[in-house]
């Protein structure tokens, strides 16, 4: 396996306050990583850092061996890393078709015709098929995270970022989300979740992540993790999540 | 009945109306003109203002708060009259379209302000996390939404801009209002001044009617889809 994000010794401040500090973490191609943690514990903040929707003052985050900095390479590498958000954040004033097919036409320079197959494509395979000329406004939370998904898979990122993709999500539409992440980790997308599902994390992550007050506490594979955590912290965590 | 001969009297209406439709040409001519150099100098400032280096961002805020403080009759007297002492002469119609753009790119690069700022900023993020540019950013994510939040307020100013069209008569621009005054003094009648203000009329109520049917639409149905 190759590495495809690396982030050494990373620093955040927000004015005075230290969002993250010295956190070194890398993930491997292919490689599903879930990052749990209290709120306010930095993990939105670590992932946005990766597209660099925040700045970082400090160490570096490399994807795919670039430096990840303002600059003519942004744009490319956040063409490379998809996000998907808490808040969808679907063009409101777009189909949902459109909503898909918008970035690869201008970013990836396809035709509008090619861009709208692959869309539909897409579509369909986040059941989402049917709905393809109705406008975000008209469909669910869970529906429009799923074409969220779609969006950013339009794409064809080497990895995706989730920020608590299923946060804002009426319990019973939580399941359909879950499981076209599930369906996309299958398929060998890279990604990097922030969840608090802890099912999925049992069931899909690689590795799973804790972290506090901006620094990563423990990290394992899934079973060892949740069976046998090391840390007070991690145990603490777990025992408030699981028993709630 | 001897008010009705003087402030309508057919014949002098008749007699004076293609001087005044000619004038009416003129005040179409040069309100479309500054309207859409107001627009397209406005969206500029607008972007200048939001999103250029710190200096350049301090340069179009006090253009834009000048040119909103500055009376626009000042300003067109100025550039008509005070202009020339610099060996710049413009013609009463250019004078006039760049007071009125001038001023007008002042007002809707506000308005365009206030409609980018109010796009979410998941807008923004979204577009940047795609690695879309800022220009298609702008085009295809946020321009299109913040022109459906500002069209009451821009249109209300592209309003503001027609009926302003009428202080160019003060440079001798053959606008309107000049050959209604024109005809009036001709006539010795006011006749064509009351036509003039229907015909101003004519021009304008529609327009402040559809911004009233689109605040009330917005109002009512929020966006449509
Ligand atoms: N834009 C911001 N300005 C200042 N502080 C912020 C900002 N965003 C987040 N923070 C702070 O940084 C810390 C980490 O936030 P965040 O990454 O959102 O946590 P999490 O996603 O784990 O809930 C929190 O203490 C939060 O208050
Ligand atoms: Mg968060």
């Amino acid at each position: 396996m190759s590495t495809l994000i690396e982030i050494k010794k990373l620093d955040k401040f927000y004015g005075n306050f230290q969002a993250l500090s010295d956190i070194n973490l890398q993930v491997e191609q292919g490689e599903v990583v879930v990052i749990l943690g209290p709120s306010g514990s930095g993990k939105s903040t670590l992932i946005r850092c990766i597209n660099l929707l925040e700045d970082y003052q400090g160490g570096d985050i490399l994807v795919a061996g670039e430096r990840v900095e303002h600059g003519p390479n942004l744009a490319d590498i956040r063409s490379e890393v998809g996000m998907v958000f808490q808040g969808f954040n679907l063009y409101p004033h777009l189909s949902v078709l459109d909503n898909v097919a918008l970035a690869p036409i201008r970013v990836r320079k396809l035709s509008k015709r090619d861009a709208q197959a692959r869309a539909k494509e897409l579509l369909i395979k986040v059941g989402m098929g049917d709905h393809a000329h109705k406008y975000p406004s008209q469909l669910s939370g869970g529906q429009q995270q799923r074409v969220a998904i779609a969006r950013t898979m339009a794409m064809e990122p080497r990895a995706i970022l989730f920020d608590e993709p299923t946060s804002a999500l009426d319990p019973e539409m939580v399941g359909e989300v879950l499981d076209v992440m599930q369906n996309l980790a299958r398929s060998g997308v890279t990604m990097v979740v922030v969840t608090h599902e802890m099912g999925f994390a049992r069931r899909v992550a690689d590795r799973v992540i804790f972290m506090e007050s901006g620094k990563i506490v423990e990290q394992n594979t899934p079973e060892p993790f949740f069976t046998a955590p090391q840390e007070p912290r991690t145990q603490a965590f777990l025992q408030a999540i699981l028993h709630h | 009945m001897d008010l009705l001969q003087t402030f309508f009297n057919w014949n002098v209406l008749v007699e004076s109306l293609p001087l005044m439709m000619r004038g009416l040409g003129v005040t179409i001519l040069l309100g479309v003109t500054s309207i859409i150099l107001g627009l397209a100098g406005g969206l500029v400032l607008a972007l200048l203002r939001l999103y250029s280096y710190a200096p350049i961002r301090a340069l179009a805020r006090i253009y834009i708060d000048i040119m909103r403080s500055i009376p626009l009759l000042v300003l067109l007297v100025l550039i008509y009259y005070a202009l020339p002492f610099v060996g710049i002469r413009l013609s009463s119609f250019a004078a006039a379209t760049a007071a009125l753009s001038l001023v007008s790119c002042a007002y809707s690069a506000e308005i365009f302000r206030s409609g980018i700022e109010a796009i979410p900023r998941g807008q923004f993020e979204a577009s940047a996390s795609q690695g879309m540019s800022f220009f298609n950013t702008m085009r295809d994510v946020i321009l299109p939404q913040a022109i459906r939040i500002v069209m009451p307020p821009m249109t209300s100013n592209c309003i503001n801009v027609m009926k302003d069209t009428a202080l160019a008569s003060v440079v001798a621009m053959p606008d309107l209002l000049k050959q209604a005054t024109q005809a009036q003094a001709l006539a010795a009648n006011p006749t064509p001044l009351v036509g003039a203000a229907i015909l101003y009329l004519l021009l304008l109520l529609p327009l402040v009617q559809l911004v009233s049917w689109v605040e009330r639409r917005n109002a009512a149905g929020g966006k449509t889809a």
